[in-house]
């Protein structure tokens, strides 16, 4: 009988929080500065300021240098179709001007962040403090940092923030992390070490101007949240800084809570970014930094895992191909 | 079979191209071709006079473009983001200047017009056969140009009479092109000539729209009227579509203009494609990049080592993509430089400066040409403006003017005919007229009735009388159109005409010298009219009806006397042929029809029908909307606002019906589940068509409206009971609608975009918050529903209702034999949002059914607890066998199980009759008979419908027997069954043959992109590609709704992958093969032979995976060995479609017949016995100037000489032609070799096949 069952995708015994900080690259997010001129020598300046602010990735999985991809283009160039409505909408703009875009993958049309590139915010849109404050616990070895959305309706907040405490503090005490198989730590080597089981929340108000962008990027992680806008929130946020999803109002309790972490605790079920759920957000940090607590894999040594287009793949089954027909697509 | 030299020259009169005239040649002031010169610079030297004054205004009819939707930019993907006008081409005249005089092409009135610049008087016009959509050329005195009639045109200068007429095209086949009658090959490649250097007598042409129908890239020398070259064999090659990872056969589907460059470069523009680059002086191909996806469109110019695309800049040696475009270079910048001055129109707006002259003009520019002190512009509304030095008081205003018809006898006749047939359809259709007299008839029926009118008569004369006249008329072209010829050998397509008439039969049968020959005029005839009605009514004996259609075996047709002629009708459907009705074909969701017409070769029926041509108002790719349904010879589809129909047979729009909020739940350009997961909200039958009807964003329909497929209106309402809230699903079967009803709801208000900015979130050209789709709140929201409802469709009145205990999948909901299936459960990933939203689970509790109905009651039949896991199910009434699976898609809603198990359930009672799991059984299920077709992504395997064991099938190469499986290559949609075949996208429009043996590779159509919803429907005997890719900006070379019809004239090339395991688990010895040398693909004769290409690899990713299994040497005479490779349809002989291409002087070809290795397969071993082989060997010459002698050589297979002093001229009687050499008893023990020793010449060798006699 001719084999027609083909293997799934690669799974793993690390827990997906732990594979996720190691070996997934942050989806980049595009920064694209629209002229009608070449840039003058201290525009320029501007965005090489930007970039400076992102540092690279050592492992470079997926070819991205940076987390921040630049472009720069004219609003008449085919390239900037892509941003029609961008363009439409800021079409007021003196030129140059430029907008923060979300990754490709996450499909969401519209800015961050938009303005003339003279006051580009750079910093405000790279950092934040509750960023950094998660940037610190997750390469500290957290298992998933819970940002926590209010709603501004102080009982509901109160109610809500209590249920994720008591949430995670169950979590902490029922999860149990997956047994390492001998073959992924053969492979993976020590970035198995030092697994943990810790969580904790973060903060943040719907009116702080500090997190105005990262409030952007939470509340557009996942389609439909602006029906939530009187109801808190909850992000579960690992890895990188990747948003699994949103807890909303009742939705924050116990059972929930325990579900997402047992999910980002679990084995890697499918070790390909993009066939896993979430969501990227924008950091300036460095995620591959030597003196952290994980040990990130680097790319020699490390297995180098198949990068799956994203955006454009409808439905091609990468299990259908032939070993060379993979490779001639990769 | 006309040789290859017959076909394209087709005149003796070529050499009428050098003839002299005495007409001045082009001079530096003149504007000879297009944007002035071969490179397309739009630059002259032309001083033009500082102050430029309106000399003269002419108005001619408003041009009519072939791509209606490109006179402006389109919206195609949101607020703000528009398409590019890349086939504007014809948007509006565009005249060339010599001399004194002014010449353009019309696509409203097919002519050629000529005007005095001075006075702007006009003087001449010529009628082609066809629209004239490109400029033409000016050279030696004469007036070069081509027209969709598939023909290049040289006439004089002076008075525009014909100097010679030459049929480009292989064969005379027409289609329905653009909504006009069109040569399959119209020349949309519009003409070049050389401005200087080695080929400065030259012009090129390039013809043919789809590349799989064949295209052919001309060069000829006008001085002496010889063709130079052709290149025919550049339609079809492996190759990467413009989809990323989209791998395809596609090749050169010329649409633009013909630019030459540096370096001896001819560049061919693709349509919406980027161009490909050819060797001027031998037709060579160079490069084509067909892939990428920056650039693209009709315009190209050149200069030093770039080329220009539109807004896109090339390398020209190696075709890359560069960056943008200079503005001087663009093309759809409306630009030229005139001795140093820019003149220009901005885009859209509708005026045109340069320099201190500045003038405003009625319609958007479309062309500027300055020449010999005049700036000509021309506007997308038919007008020409001529400014010049003269300071003119009152300029001359020519307005367009026509004469009114005359009142006669005609009138009256043609109200007689009117009353007398029985056609209707809102009065659209298209009357075919055969013999004319005066055209009288011909006017008359488009003066009192919405048909067109297609005349043909074989008198040029006649003819050339009648244009005239309609023109003066403001009839010609659009309205009539007529044609040069005899109806037996014109090559009119099958089923599109409505109505035929004869204003005069003895001369549309001129050549009926007898009852065989009538009975001919009166097939063919009957093989042009529409199915479902279409009328013959003729001044003929009835008696040679009956005859004919007795001895002809025409089916379906009836004949009667009506006010003393012959009524012919063609009554209903084609026999063998059978509607799709709904989504999944029909209410029990077999995704399969008992279609047998429909089958490969597949040929163009028509394109391009007379309605947005992209489906402007349809819903976005992504959103998945119903796939386009096909009854009684409409097809439907399903528009934001509206539901679309449609002639299945000729494109024509025949009306829409607005429904407000109709395509909401797919209208998006991100995927969504859409239609895929709410199931139908319309179905189409012979007589009826049910649509639910208007409703508010995120609410329901109320009512379900019953439409009149003649007309579009409402003949009736359904309305949901209060109690039942509102529609969801909508089935119908027998007497019944079988609908569910209040979709669950599971969001708090209408959804409002994040951050109150005023974006919308997902753009749906609806004003106000939209709904979101899959992984979102709106299509879990409608994907169940809360009760089945049981309509009586005639009377409207409720039969039962059930309520589910959790909710019915909607999708899920088959009938069949009086009964209905259901599953009763809700989704993983609804309970999960439901839950961490906090929202309140209002269907919490009982355990997920798979539940039986009856459908005439409601009683509950039978219910099954612990088998309902999936969300689709699909029933054989045939065999009383219900199916449960799942589909494995990213496009359809997260969190549902994958398609990695089946099971089977006796209809009646609910018994499990098998159960199994394996990642390759997904669905949508194409239930043939007892065949279960699944697919899983790009595979496809068959099932036995009544055990679940894999299905065994032939595998031809070693004619034993393996388990079936084929592929295709990428496409987000799902394949959609017929007897013969399953119509899917792989890389861009395909099919697989189906046999109830076999399962053929993949068929590319190459050229065009379908749907992610399912757009190829393969029902009424034709397969109809209803536009499906709107606001897809991928840069297939044509985007357009498009039918397609059995034809054996057609190449195929399919892509086998799989076939190396396939040979090597089945014992690994060939015993039926046949090897096409220089082929861009396989190919399975009629005998059932599969003919494998060599050398196989020509796609530019290097696919080696997809090469035949089995070794081949092909050893060289010396380093002059080529291979080379002509279209089938343009040699003659048998086995055309081997004989088209070859290898021409190789020392042998050696075949290994014993397979005995494949990386990662085991191979199972095959012992080398000696067995007795029949072998045809496959012969055509390609030198056209080849004379017997010329080339002579032995041929030996296996050491036997089988031919001696083989001279392929003397056997075939011509080259062009190929031959078939067969012969039995060769000894094959293991290996097969073909040895050509030559005597005279080079050898030759198309191909060779390999039975093993048993």
């Amino acid at each position: 009988m001719v084999s027609l069952v083909f293997g799934l995708a690669q799974a793993c015994s690390v827990p997906v929080y732990r594979y996720a900080i190691s070996q997934w690259d942050v989806d980049a997010y595009r920064l694209v500065v629209f002229q009608k001129a070449p840039l003058t020598a201290a525009q320029n300046k501007i965005i090489d300021d930007m970039k400076a602010l992102f540092p690279k990735n050592n492992g470079n999985r997926s070819g991205r240098a940076q987390s921040l991809e630049v472009q720069v283009m004219s609003p008449d160039d085919s390239a900037a179709k892509q941003y029609g409505m961008v363009i439409k909408d800021y079409a007021k703009l003196p030129f140059p001007w430029a907008a923060l875009m979300f990754p490709k993958s996450n499909a969401v049309p519209i800015p961050v962040w938009a303005g003339v590139l003279d006051s580009l915010p750079a910093k405000t849109l790279a950092a934040s403090p509750a960023r950094e404050t998660l940037h610190k616990r997750l390469l500290a070895g957290e298992t998933a940092v819970w940002v926590f959305v209010e709603s501004g309706d102080k009982a509901k907040d109160e109610t809500a923030l209590k249920m994720l405490d008591g949430g995670l503090k169950q979590s902490r005490d029922s999860l149990k992390l997956p047994v390492i198989a001998k073959q992924d730590r053969e492979q993976l080597g020590s970035i198995a070490d030092g697994l943990k089981l810790s969580f904790s929340v973060v903060k943040i108000s719907r009116t702080d101007p500090k997190e105005a962008q990262f409030l952007k990027m939470l509340l557009y992680s996942e389609r439909g949240l602006g029906a939530f806008e009187k109801e808190p929130l909850a992000f579960p946020v690992f890895g990188r800084g990747r948003i699994l999803y949103t807890l909303a109002g009742k939705g924050i309790n116990v059972k929930n809570i325990r579900e997402a972490n047992g999910f980002l605790t679990g084995p890697c079920a499918c070790t390909i970014k993009d066939e896993n759920p979430g969501k990227d957000i924008l950091t300036a940090y460095s995620w591959d930094a030597a003196n952290s607590k994980i040990v990130v894999a680097q790319s020699n040594g490390a297995p180098m895992l198949r990068s799956m287009s994203s955006g454009q793949q409808c439905e091609t089954n990468k299990n259908d191909l032939t070993a060379s027909q993979q490779k001639a697509r990769e | 079979m006309k040789a290859r030299k017959a076909s394209f020259i087709g005149s003796a009169l070529m050499t009428g191209l050098a003839s002299l005239i005495g007409f001045q040649s082009a001079s530096a002031n003149d504007w000879p071709q297009w944007r002035y010169d071969d490179h397309r610079s739009g630059v002259t030297t032309e001083q033009l006079p500082a102050q430029l004054n309106l000399q003269w205004v002419h108005e001619y009819p408003a041009p009519s473009p072939a791509w209606d939707n490109q006179k402006e930019e389109y919206v195609y993907g949101g607020p703000g983001v528009r398409q590019p006008q890349m086939v504007s081409f014809d948007i509006g005249y565009q005249p060339i200047v010599v001399g004194d005089y002014m010449y353009f092409g019309s696509n409203t009135n097919d002519c050629i017009t000529m005007i005095q610049v001075s006075t702007g008087a006009e003087l001449h016009r010529f009628y082609a056969a066809g629209p004239i959509r490109f400029a033409p050329i000016a050279k030696n005195g004469e007036i070069i140009f081509g027209a969709d009639d598939g023909c290049m045109y040289a006439l004089s200068a002076t008075d525009l009479s014909l100097i010679v007429k030459i049929d480009l095209a292989p064969y005379g086949r027409k289609v329905m092109g653009n909504d006009r009658m069109v040569s399959i090959w119209p020349v949309r490649g519009g003409a070049v000539m050389s401005s200087g250097g080695a080929d400065s007598n030259c012009v090129y042409f390039a013809c043919g729209l789809y590349a799989f129908e064949g295209t052919g890239i001309f060069c000829y020398d006008v001085t002496t009227g010889a063709r130079k070259w052709l290149n025919d064999g550049s339609g079809m090659k492996y190759t990467i579509n413009p989809h990323s990872t989209a791998d395809g056969y596609n090749g050169v589907a010329p649409q633009g203009y013909l630019c030459l460059a540096d370096s001896g470069k001819l560049l061919i523009p693709n349509g919406r494609a980027v161009p490909a680059c050819f060797d001027r002086a031998t037709g060579k191909m160079l490069y084509y990049k067909l892939g990428q996806t920056s650039g693209g469109g009709y315009g190209v110019t050149s200069s030093g080592n770039y080329f220009y695309n539109m807004a896109t800049s090339c390398n020209l040696s190696t075709g890359a993509s560069s960056g943008s475009t200079p503005a001087q270079y663009n093309v759809n910048n409306l630009q030229i430089t005139a001795g140093g001055v820019v003149y220009a129109a901005d885009t859209g707006a509708k005026s045109v400066s340069g320099g201190s002259f500045s003038a405003t003009v009625d319609g958007i520019p479309a062309s500027i040409v300055a020449a010999n002190g005049h700036l000509i512009v021309t506007t997308t509304t038919g007008k020409i403006y001529c400014y010049g030095a003269d300071s003119v008081a009152n300029p001359v205003d020519y307005p367009y003017q026509t004469v009114n018809p005359p009142v006669d006898g005609t009138t009256s006749f043609a109200q007689q005919v009117l009353a007398n047939c029985s056609y209707k359809q809102g009065g659209k259709g298209i009357c075919l007229v055969i013999g004319l007299s005066d055209g009288r008839l011909c006017e008359e029926m488009t003066l009192q009735s919405d048909l067109t009118v297609i005349g043909i008569d074989p008198d040029q004369n006649k003819i050339d009388a009648i244009r005239a006249r309609l023109d003066k008329e403001g009839m010609y072209g659009q309205k009539v159109q007529l044609l040069c010829g005899d109806i037996l050998s014109a090559g009119l397509p099958p089923y599109f005409a409505s109505l035929i008439l004869s204003e005069n039969i003895a001369s549309g049968f001129s050549k009926a010298s007898d009852n065989e020959s009538i009975r001919s005029y009166i097939a063919t005839m009957y093989g042009m009219l529409r199915p479902f009605g279409g009328e013959m009514i003729l001044q003929a004996d009835q008696g040679l009806f009956n005859d004919a259609i007795s001895a002809r075996g025409l089916k379906s047709a009836q004949v009667s006397m009506v006010s003393g002629y012959t009524l012919c009708q063609k009554v209903g459907a084609l026999p063998g042929s059978a509607d799709w009705n709904c989504q999944m074909a029909n209410a029990s969701h077999t995704n399969f029809v008992k279609d047998s017409l429909v089958k490969g070769p597949l040929g163009v029926l028509w394109f391009g029908g007379s309605s947005d041509n992209i489906n402007n108002g349809m819903n976005s790719r992504h959103g998945h909307g119903s796939t386009e349904q096909v009854a009684a010879g409409h097809y439907y589809m399903s528009g934001q606002q509206k539901l679309r129909c449609v002639d299945a047979y000729t494109g024509r729009l025949l009306w829409e019906h607005s429904i407000v909020n109709f395509g909401e739940f797919s209208d998006f350009t991100e995927h969504e589940a859409g239609q895929s997961q709410l199931g139908d909200n319309f179905v189409s039958l012979a007589n009826q068509v049910y649509a639910l009807g208007d409703h508010d964003i995120n609410q329901p329909p109320k009512q379900c409206l019953v439409l009149d497929p003649a007309t579009g209106a409402t003949v009736n309402t359904i309305t949901m009971p209060d109690s039942l809230g509102g529609w969801g699903l909508l089935s119908v079967i027998d007497s019944f609608i079988v609908a569910t009803s209040e979709p669950l709801k599971f969001d708090k208000d209408t959804i409002v975009p994040p951050g109150g900015n005023g974006y919308v979130y997902w753009y749906s050209g609806t004003a106000g918050p939209v709904p979101i789709g899959i992984g979102g709140v709106s299509t879990m929201n409608a994907a169940f529903a809360q009760h089945l409802v049981v309509f009586n469709r005639f009377t409207g009145a409720m039969v039962w209702n059930y309520k589910a205990e959790k909710g019915f999948y909607n999708l899920s909901v088959a009938s069949g034999n009086g009964k209905v299936f259901a599953i009763d459960k809700t989704s993983k990933a609804t309970i999960g949002y439901i839950d961490r939203m906090g929202m309140v689970d209002t269907v919490a509790g009982a355990s997920p059914k798979v539940k039986a109905f009856d459908l005439h009651t409601g009683n509950m039949l039978w219910a099954d607890s612990v088998n309902a896991f999936a969300r689709y199910l699909a029933y054989s009434p045939d065999y009383d066998i219900l199916l449960e699976g799942s589909r494995n898609s990213s496009d359809v809603m997260t969190g549902d199980i994958s398609a990695n198990k089946m099971i089977a359930f006796n209809g009646t009672t609910g018994a499990v009759q098998w159960t199994t799991t394996a990642s390759y059984y997904g669905g949508p299920y194409v239930l043939n008979d007892t065949v279960i077709y699944t697919q899983n992504g790009n595979s496809f395997g068959a099932i036995d419908l009544k055990t679940g064991n894999w299905h065994g099938m032939q595998f031809g190469l070693t004619n034993k027997t393996t388990a079936a499986y084929s592929y295709r290559h990428y496409g987000c949609n799902y394949g959609l069954g017929a007897v013969n075949l399953i119509a899917v996208r792989s890389g861009s429009g395909s099919y697989l043959p189906i046999t109830p043996t076999s399962i053929d590779g993949t068929i590319n159509m190459g050229g065009f992109k379908t749907g992610c919803t399912p757009s190829l429907v393969p029902a009424d005997g034709i397969l109809t590609n209803s536009e499906y890719t709107r606001t897809c900006s991928c840069n297939y070379q044509v985007q357009t709704s498009a039918a397609f019809v059995y034809n054996p004239q057609v190449e195929t090339w399919m892509l086998n992958q799989g076939y190396a395991t396939k040979f090597a688990t089945q014992g690994g010895k060939l015993t039926n093969v046949g090897i096409c040398l220089g082929a861009p693909g396989d190919h399975r004769d009629t005998t059932g032979t599969m003919w494998c290409e060599y050398p196989y690899g020509e796609d530019a990713a290097g696919f080696t995976g997809y090469s035949i299994p089995f070794s081949i040497t092909v050893t060289p005479i010396d380093s002059s060995m080529n291979y080379f490779r002509h279209h089938s349809v343009s040699i003659g002989g048998n086995m055309k479609f081997v004989g088209a291409s070859g290898v021409e002087n190789a020392s042998s070809v050696v075949v290994k017949m014993i397979y005995d290795s494949l990386s990662g397969t085991t191979v199972i071993p095959t012992p080398v016995t000696t067995e007795n082989y029949t072998v045809s060997l496959v012969f055509m010459e390609p030198n056209l100037n080849a004379k017997v002698g010329d080339r002579v050589f032995d041929v030996a297979v296996n050491g036997n000489t089988v031919l001696s002093g083989y001279d392929i001229v003397q056997d075939a009687g011509s080259p062009n032609v190929s031959v078939v050499k067969t012969f039995s008893g060769i000894p094959v023990t293991g290996t097969l070799t073909v040895t050509l020793s030559p005597k005279a010449g080079k050898p030759i060798l198309c191909g060779f096949s390999a039975k093993q006699q048993m």
